[in-house]
């Protein structure tokens, strides 16, 4: 079942066009990873989506509701992070969550609750009475969190979670998002630090104005590197060349030195063919690694492609 | 109303909090209280010791002097309540914006007259307290330093009606026009500044009370009942031309 679908949605500024035709299905209960260069329409999508802004076109259904028709219940379903944490600096952090609960239809008891429940999934609750004003940025950014699951939402935006964050405060940002992905809680990610997108994303969507490619992050790989293993011998891999070959599954096979890089269809039941019959035509077998790509290339690979096409 | 309340609850408690908007808010009422309790002094003590050989009656002309002062001034303290809601108003909208807080409560589901009514309170609550604040510090002034009638002269039941329901009322009317400002410029200077055109037209009702004019308690409820209707079809249009998302992506 999908919990976000949208059809040709589109946005403009003036003669901007900041989101353009966008189709797209979100499965519940995955982790969608929004990638895509600076002004790419990533933030303008998580706006509609979160019925803070109107689509010039299209159409859109979040958690069931109609975007548009029925604004309200979007944003009772859904808990956004916006890019800037945006919290009241003068209020405490255990006030700014109570407040916010409480608009987000939770009596004061639940949103007292609630509110505590987070701040101390956080690490926050020993400082829950100090104004927010004297928090660091990755306080302040885990305080933005707890403030949009407060409600319980089906749908979370977190927009760039952890950008601007040590490696110690991002790691438990990131850890918090496998717990709610654990609970089966649908997440729509956009981030410019695609090794934390491949950790996380169930389904990476590359976007630049237009929605370039959406798949799971293997896919992806697959679809643009094709997949296969690395097979590194004891001597010069040139003289096994032939014998890889012969093999009717090899798509291809490149030597470079003791190294030999052959592509697959299927790893799991061609890599063990491969191997005997390298060890049949005399090789000595170091190791044998899957070939792996990181979403870094497959990004550059495509939004540099984008790129090209707009230039011609 | 929960959330009309919980919204005006924290928009008050950041107002209260803040020491510069305070002080800005203070010092021109303050003003006012100190020259006319300097003014109205100084005539006291001449009414204390008239002048020796005068050719008319020093304590008539004293009194005539102590009414004109004290019109003028009751004037200055009903006009307070025309600047300084636009100054909250405008600082409540517009100091979401810039703290990046406005974002994050327009995701929830706080319907627009909600949000709008709550901010109007929060500007229009400490605006009415201090002018019914300075204006009872003037009226002790009265008592103090003035002679025997003057204050039945100044302070009127007409004026009291225009003290006690039409100031309120009048501070309405300035911040539907800030809050209408807000959504439709870029600038949040320029936004603060297009309500003090409203100015001019309620600075010309106030300035009849300025001149002495005598406004019977039936005139003051008209005027009161007039301005309530022209703040509650202002703030209506302000809730129909609040764009919430012309405040999120047009001002940086």
């Amino acid at each position: 079942m999908n919990v976000i679908e949208t059809d040709q949605l589109t946005r403009s500024f003036g003669p901007l066009i900041a989101v353009d035709r966008l189709t797209l299905e979100i499965p519940a209960g995955s982790v969608f990873g929004f990638l895509g260069p600076n002004g790419a329409g990533k933030t303008t999508t998580v706006r509609m989506l979160a019925a803070l802004i109107a689509p010039s076109s299209g159409i859109a259904t979040v958690a069931g509701y109609k975007l548009g028709a029925e604004n309200q219940s979007i944003r009772r379903s859904v808990g956004i992070l916006t890019e800037t944490p945006g919290l009241y600096d003068r209020l405490s952090a255990y006030e700014n969550l109570t407040f916010f609960g409480q608009l987000y239809d939770l009596d004061a008891v639940k949103a007292g609750r609630q509110a505590e429940r987070f701040l101390r999934d956080l690490d926050l609750w020993e400082r829950k009475d100090e104004k927010v004003g004297s928090f660091s940025k990755g306080m302040r950014q885990k305080l933005a969190i707890a403030r949009a699951l407060l409600h319980e939402p089906q749908v979370v935006f977190l927009d760039e979670p952890t950008s601007g964050l040590d490696p110690e405060a991002a790691r438990t940002v990131l850890n918090f998002i496998k717990t709610l992905r654990s609970e089966g809680r649908t997440i729509v990610l956009t981030t410019h630090i695609l090794p934390e997108a491949d950790e996380m994303c169930d389904i990476i969507g590359i976007f630049k104005t237009q929605l370039i490619r959406v798949d799971t992050p293997d896919r992806l790989r697959a679809g643009l590197f094709g997949k296969g293993v690395q097979v590194r011998l004891t001597a010069d891999a040139t003289a096994y060349v032939d014998a890889v070959k012969a093999l009717p599954f090899v798509k291809d096979v490149v030597a470079n030195n003791s190294m030999l890089s052959v592509q697959l269809d299927d790893l799991d039941g061609q890599s063990p063919v491969l191997v005997q019959a390298l060890i049949t035509a005399g090789a000595q077998i170091r190791s044998v690694m899957p070939i792996s790509h990181s979403l870094e290339e497959v990004y550059l690979q495509l939004v540099g492609s984008k790129k090209t096409e707009e230039e011609q | 109303m929960n959330k009309v309340w919980l919204i005006l609850h924290k928009e008050l408690r950041e107002i209260f909090q803040q020491r510069p908007l305070i002080y800005s808010l203070c010092i021109v009422p303050l003003i006012f209280v100190i020259l006319a309790g300097i003014v109205l002094y100084t005539t006291h003590t001449s009414l204390l010791k008239p002048p020796p050989n005068a050719q008319i009656n020093p304590t008539a002309a004293i009194e005539t002097a102590q009414v004109s002062v004290g019109n003028l001034f009751r004037m200055y303290f009903l006009i307070e309540s025309l600047f300084i809601p636009a100054m909250i108003a405008a600082y409540s909208i517009v100091g979401e914006k810039n703290s990046h807080t406005l974002e994050p409560l327009l995701a929830t589901p706080v319907e627009t007259w909600q949000l709008l009514m709550a901010k109007s309170l929060s500007a229009m609550i400490p605006a009415i307290l201090a002018t019914w604040l300075s204006t009872g510090l003037f009226i002790a002034e009265m008592a103090m330093f003035t002679a025997p009638g003057v204050i039945g002269q100044v302070i009127t039941p007409g004026y009291l009606v225009l003290l006690l329901l039409t100031a309120p009322v009048v501070t309405l009317t300035p911040v539907a026009l800030t809050v209408m400002a807000s959504s439709r410029f870029n600038e949040p200077r320029t936004a603060a500044q297009f309500s003090s055109v409203i100015f001019v037209v309620l600075v010309l009702v106030f300035s009849r009370v300025g001149f002495g004019e005598v406004i019977s308690p039936l005139a003051s409820l008209l005027v009161t009942a007039i301005m309530a209707v022209i703040g509650i079809v202002l703030f209506w249009i302000a809730i129909g031309i609040f764009q919430r998302e012309s405040i999120l992506t047009r001002w940086k």
